[in-house]
Order: C-alpha cells, then sequence, then structure tokens
C-alpha cells in the first residue's frame, strides 16, 4: 500500500489551479489526516465544472454522450464504493462510470466518487494527484450532417492535489489478550439451546459478530481449547454485515454445568480510540453420563493368540513412510495395458502358429521358374532322373506332391492350369513314357533336350496366363 | 548469546513433531496430549499415515470418544488392510458403540471385502498372470479336458479380478464416512428449518452422494438425506 504523510490543506490544493482550470476542478478528500492500521480510509474524489463552461464549451469525447465530459485518471482508485444509480456519467481510469452528484459551494456541475482503503502497515500513505482531461472549443456551428461541430479546438488538464495520511500504529497500552486484529465497531451475540445432553454428544453454538470494520482481516475466538469440551467442528458465514460461525461442540464430562463466555477484542479508532472487550453470556447447561452400553466381546476373529482380549492393542511405532502401494495409485495407462497384456501376446502368438500351419499345409514349393531352372539345369549335367523331375515340375505347377502328377485326370489338371490340349496330352504321354521305361526295363523314347523343350513350351503357357491374371 | 541458542534449540526441537514424544505421552497415560501430538504428526510429510492414523484411534478410544476412534481406523484401514490388530481395535470399538458388526453380508461382498485386502499392484499382477496362464495353456497345451477345464477357471479369475480393478478405477465407490456427532439429523433438503426425516447415531457407516462447503448428501442402510458436514467423518 502506499506511504502516507501529513495532508495538504484544500485551500493550498484549490489554489494550484491554473486560469484555464478555474472552470474546472479535481480534488481528492479525506476525513482526517490519520488514521489506524486497518481503520476504514473514506477517500472521495471529487470534480466540478463551471456550468456554463460544461454547457458552451466541453467537447464530448466519445460518441456516447458523457453528463460530464471529462476523463479522470486516478491510479490509486481501484474500487468504486457507493456509487448512485443515477447520476452524472463521465470517464474514470479508462472506463465509463456513474457517480453521486454534488453541490459544491461554487454551483458548479459537480460528482464525487468514493472509495475504501485500508492500510496493514504504519507508515505515510500518499495518494497521487489525480488528474482531469477535457476538451474545449472557442464555438460550436451546426452541421446539418455533423450537428454541433466545435470550432477551435483546445485540450486542457486540471490535476488535483496529492493527499498524503498518517497511519499509525495500533497502540500496545491496554491491548487485551483475546485481541486478534479487529478494528472497526462491532457487537457480539451468541445462540445455543443446548439443553439436557449426555456427555459426548454434540450440540450446536453459534457466534454473530456484526458491525463495520476490517471483517475479514481477524481470527474469530477459538474454541477448541477448551479444557471441558471438544470442538468437533465449525463453519462460517461472511456477509456485508458480518460474521457467523456455527460451532458444533460436546462435553466431556459430566461436571459440566455451564458453557463459559466468550471472549472478543477490537480497537475502535473513533475519538477517544481505545480497545473494547465484549463478553458473551455463559450458557447453563445439564449434562449427563452416557448410558452404559454393554461392552460385548467376542474372541478376535483372527487365527492367532493375542495378549489382550478385552482390551485395544497398544500404540505402535510410527516409521518413515516408504513408497507404499495405497488405494487408486495405479496410473490407469498401467492397469488397462498389464491388463491387455495377455490377450495381446495370445493374439499375436495365434496369429503366428495359423500363418505356420497354412504355411505347413500347402506342399514344399519352390519358386517354380527357379524348378524349371534347376530341372534344366540337371538335364544338362546328366544326373537326373527325367521322369522324377518332370513329375517334380509338373507338381510345383499344379501345387501339389510330385506323387500325385501321375493320375488318370492328369491332362485336365494341367488343361485346367491353362496348358493347351496338345500340350497337355503330350507331357502326360511323355511321364507315361518314362513310368513305363522305369517299369518296362526298357529305354525311354524321350531324351533330355525333347523334355527341356516340352518344358519351355509349358513355362511360356504358364507365363502367359499370370501375366493375364 | 545463551538465550539465543537455547531459543535456536527450542525452535529446531519444535519445527519437527516427534511421534516418540506422542508415544512416551500415550504410555504415561496423558491420552489428550498424545493425542495432540499424533495430530501434529499428520504434516510431517516422511511419517507412515497408516501407523499414525492408528495411534490416533487408539488415544481417541482412550478418551473415550469412540466414534472418532472408528474414525481414524477406518482410515487406517485403507492403508493397512490385511492389519490383525488393527481389525481387533476396529471390531472392540464397533462394539463399544452398540454397532453388530457381524451383520449378514451377501457372498459377493464377502468375497470383494476379502479382495480388497490386498493391495492393488498385487491383484493386477494376480489378475494378469491368471488370464496368461490361462491363455498359454488353452491355445498351447494339448492337455486333458480337466486340465482345460481348471485353465479357463483361471482365465475366468482372472478377467474377473481384472474387471474389479477396472471398476475401482474408472467407476469408484462413493466415498464413505463415520458419523462423529452422538447423533446426526437428516433432512430432505439442506436446509435446517425442514424437519427431521431421520436421526444416526454415532459411528455409522455412510456413503456420501453429494457435498457442499456446509452440508452432505449421505445415504445409509436405514434412509439418506442432507445433514451437517461438522456431525461426520470423510474416510480417506
Amino acid at each position: 500500500m502506499k506511504r502516507a504523510g501529513t495532508i495538504l490543506c484544500t485551500t493550498l490544493a484549490m489554489s494550484s489551479f491554473s486560469a484555464a482550470q478555474e472552470q474546472a476542478y479535481v480534488q481528492t478528500l479525506a476525513e482526517k489526516s490519520s488514521y489506524y492500521v486497518q481503520e476504514e480510509i473514506t477517500i472521495r474524489l471529487r470534480f466540478g465544472i463551471e456550468p456554463s463552461f460544461l454547457e458552451n464549451k466541453l467537447i464530448q469525447p466519445f460518441r456516447r454522450h458523457l453528463d460530464l465530459p471529462v476523463q479522470v485518471e486516478a491510479v490509486w482508485l481501484t474500487t468504486i464504493t457507493g456509487t448512485a444509480e443515477f447520476g452524472p456519467s463521465f470517464v474514470l481510469n479508462g472506463d465509463r462510470q456513474v457517480g453521486q452528484s454534488y453541490s459544491d459551494d461554487r454551483s458548479y456541475t459537480a460528482a464525487q466518487v468514493e472509495t475504501i482503503l485500508r492500510v496493514a502497515e504504519p507508515g505515510e500513505l500518499r495518494l497521487s494527484s489525480a488528474v482531469m482531461r477535457y476538451a474545449y472549443a472557442d464555438s460550436f456551428v451546426e452541421d446539418l450532417l455533423g450537428g454541433r461541430v466545435p470550432e477551435g479546438r483546445h485540450q486542457a488538464v486540471s490535476t488535483g492535489n496529492e493527499l498524503r495520511l498518517q497511519i499509525m500504529p495500533l497502540p500496545v497500552a491496554g491491548r487485551p489478550l483475546e485481541f486478534t486484529g479487529a478494528v472497526g465497531e462491532f457487537s457480539l451475540r451468541i445462540e445455543a439451546n443446548p439443553g439436557t445432553i449426555e456427555v459426548g454428544e454434540s450440540f450446536k453454538l453459534t457466534l454473530h459478530l456484526e458491525g463495520r470494520g476490517n471483517l475479514d482481516s481477524f481470527d474469530l475466538p477459538r474454541l477448541d481449547r477448551l479444557t471441558d469440551f471438544h470442538l468437533y467442528g465449525q463453519i462460517e458465514e461472511r456477509s456485508a454485515a458480518g460474521r457467523k460461525v456455527t460451532y458444533d461442540l460436546a462435553p466431556l464430562h459430566s461436571q459440566v454445568r455451564v458453557f463459559p463466555a466468550i471472549a472478543f477484542a477490537y480497537f475502535d479508532p473513533n475519538e477517544p480510540a481505545s480497545y473494547h472487550r465484549l463478553l458473551t453470556e455463559p450458557i447453563p447447561l445439564q449434562v449427563i453420563a452416557a448410558a452404559e452400553r454393554p461392552v460385548r466381546v467376542s474372541p478376535p476373529t483372527v487365527d492367532r493368540s493375542l495378549p489382550r482380549e478385552n482390551d485395544i492393542f497398544d500404540i505402535r511405532r510410527v516409521p518413515t513412510e516408504v513408497t507404499l502401494v495405497q488405494a487408486g495409485n495405479i496410473p490407469p495407462a498401467l492397469l488397462v495395458l498389464t491388463l491387455l497384456a495377455p490377450w495381446l501376446l495370445a493374439a499375436g502368438f495365434w496369429s503366428f502358429r495359423r500363418v505356420q500351419a497354412r504355411i505347413r499345409s500347402r506342399p514344399a514349393v519352390e519358386p517354380v521358374r527357379a524348378e524349371a531352372t534347376s530341372f534344366k539345369q540337371r538335364i544338362t549335367a546328366g544326373n537326373a532322373d527325367l521322369g522324377d523331375t518332370l513329375a517334380a515340375y509338373l507338381a510345383a505347377r499344379l501345387g501339389c506332391q510330385p506323387a500325385a502328377v501321375i493320375a488318370p485326370d492328369l491332362d485336365v489338371r494341367l488343361i485346367a492350369a491353362g496348358i493347351p490340349r496338345e500340350l497337355a496330352t503330350r507331357c502326360v504321354a511323355t511321364l507315361d513314357d518314362f513310368v513305363e521305361a522305369r517299369f518296362g526295363g526298357r529305354e525311354a523314347g524321350q531324351d533330355g533336350s525333347s523334355v527341356c523343350a516340352l518344358i519351355d513350351l509349358c513355362e511360356e503357357h504358364f507365363s502367359s496366363r499370370r501375366r493375364e491374371a | 548469546m545463551i538465550a539465543f541458542v537455547l531459543v535456536l534449540l527450542i525452535g529446531l526441537m519444535t519445527a519437527s513433531i516427534s511421534p516418540a514424544q506422542a508415544e512416551r505421552a500415550y504410555h504415561s497415560g496423558h491420552y489428550a496430549e498424545a493425542y495432540q501430538l499424533y495430530q501434529q504428526a499428520l504434516s510431517e510429510p516422511d511419517l507412515a499415515m497408516g501407523p499414525l492414523l492408528y495411534n490416533l484411534g487408539n488415544c481417541t478410544y482412550r478418551l473415550g470418544r469412540h466414534a472418532e476412534a472408528l474414525h481414524y481406523y477406518r482410515r487406517a484401514q485403507l492403508r493397512m488392510p490385511r492389519d490383525a490388530e488393527l481389525e481387533f481395535n476396529l471390531s472392540l470399538t464397533e462394539r463399544a458403540l452398540g454397532i453388530d458388526p457381524r451383520a449378514p453380508r451377501t457372498l459377493i461382498a464377502v468375497i470383494l471385502a476379502f479382495i480388497d485386502r490386498f493391495a492393488p499392484a498385487v491383484l493386477l499382477v494376480l489378475a494378469s498372470c491368471l488370464q496368461a496362464l490361462g491363455l498359454a495353456g488353452l491355445l498351447l497345451l494339448r492337455a486333458p479336458r480337466s486340465t482345460r477345464r481348471a485353465l479357463a477357471l483361471a482365465l475366468l479369475l482372472g478377467l474377473a479380478l481384472g474387471a474389479h480393478l477396472m471398476q475401482a478405477q474408472f467407476f469408484p465407490s462413493p466415498p464413505e464416512a463415520i458419523t462423529l456427532a452422538s447423533k446426526i439429523q437428516l433432512r430432505s433438503e439442506p436446509h435446517l428449518d425442514l424437519p427431521v426425516t431421520l436421526e444416526i447415531t454415532a459411528g455409522e457407516t455412510l456413503l456420501i452422494e453429494d457435498m457442499s462447503d456446509r452440508w452432505a448428501h449421505v445415504v445409509h442402510s436405514t434412509g439418506s438425506g442432507w445433514t451437517e458436514r461438522p456431525g461426520i467423518g470423510l474416510i480417506w
């Protein structure tokens, strides 16, 4: 907050106006020159304009009409209190505001705004000068299109007074023990109707603190240290008028006869400034012992021998916290991934096994081109059985085992695979020749070169069909 | 100078509350003092919360505040789910409050209560292992029918555990609370002007469905309604 100093006299501030500023003025005022810490300080910002000057000379700064066409700047004015619903409008700190009409002794058209400050530390509060800017014209002419148009435009500034206030610390002498920083004027009352209650039974006690002052800046009386009562909890409500706290208390023994008075202390800065101590009325109580309840103690449900059977176990040492996995500490992503992991692995493994099974169920087929080439290479090398290698080649092309090639429907399968009928018949005849030669004990009628040529013809047809596909 | 050093030492000593001080106070019979010291130790970041809450339960039990003791024990149970001594103290406190701990429960509730005694990480590992075992066995092994049935059962158990963990993670149950005041009053709406619809005695377990800064909507086995928050203690 700002530092405070000695207040300047209002007349001194007024005498600082220049000639051009005699038609307008701006003032910053406070009721006193010195305040206490946390005391409410009402600051009024007043400004006025000579009526004929306002009517005949001032230029509206914006399209929207202002009752007082001025722009006031006061950097310390952040919150306005007590604005009127219907008052003169003007611009304050860049925003359109509505102030309170004010009648000064010079019959100016004037307005004022108020703000309330509280200073937390002693020293000097210095509020810089407020500045009022406005524009005026030498004269106006009426324009059919633009309306009232100014001629000879001038800018003017009115500077107000700097305000310095002395902020004093709260006196130490006479400060009650219960004082927690309340400054202002307050009243205290208590509400409770406990009636007859048992030991440990809760009852509600409501404390109402009302008044004017720094309501939000101090602690209310604490009831958690009463020796005869236990405080379960408290709920506080705050409003502009005051604070209300509801305590939930319970007596600790049946010898309690009264709830003691609650003390609250505050400092009233009004003359003569002094501390005040408020006491609530003690509240009579009738506390009875809690009804005896039979404590049926069964043997413990755990399967071990215990040192006590009708009393709780002893306390235990409290170690330093180690990394414990507590309820709900597993990150959600980790939880989902860990639960899905077995299924993902199973799905991957199952897919792998299906692929393997599909491969195993198909005959071992080498790329057929390589099969044809290797057949011819074996023929050329002269160490191949022509019939077996021809059968192996046809098996590779038909997608079956070599033993399945030699069958009555070989020609049909060759034709279905794309071999022309004549060529298919020739393949069958060649293969039959080799079979008969093997089992008939004679030489085969085909040699390697003719079989190679046969294979080449077959390859041409298989290749052309593959290209067509 | 000496005074300065003494003040500094005192400040250092009181800067962190030692549970040993509270332990000495408890064993000397100064339960209120031990309670205060353990309460202050709650704000120490390096101390294990489970034993701390357990000891607070003991202190309040000794002070005759059984509802508060039950509250602390239930909170400690979240952190020490398989502690036999804690369970015994809890059951003894419930008996002191006149709460029947042997209320009949469904089989599923019993099973779920047994499962919740284990840490979530342990349950997660168990669920994954059961699922992995079941899947691996069913996919890889050419086992007899009885073995395959056992593997399928393991898979189902793993799935059930996984579903329970997912439900706890993404659809958690409403929080629970304990009635701390000797009697709390429930109303149909959160207004003191309304008539009381139900009264619940100390130590009863409540489910919290809704909460504001002053009121809580609670559900009890005998009914539901709004009650003021100071009379209940959340189990967390």
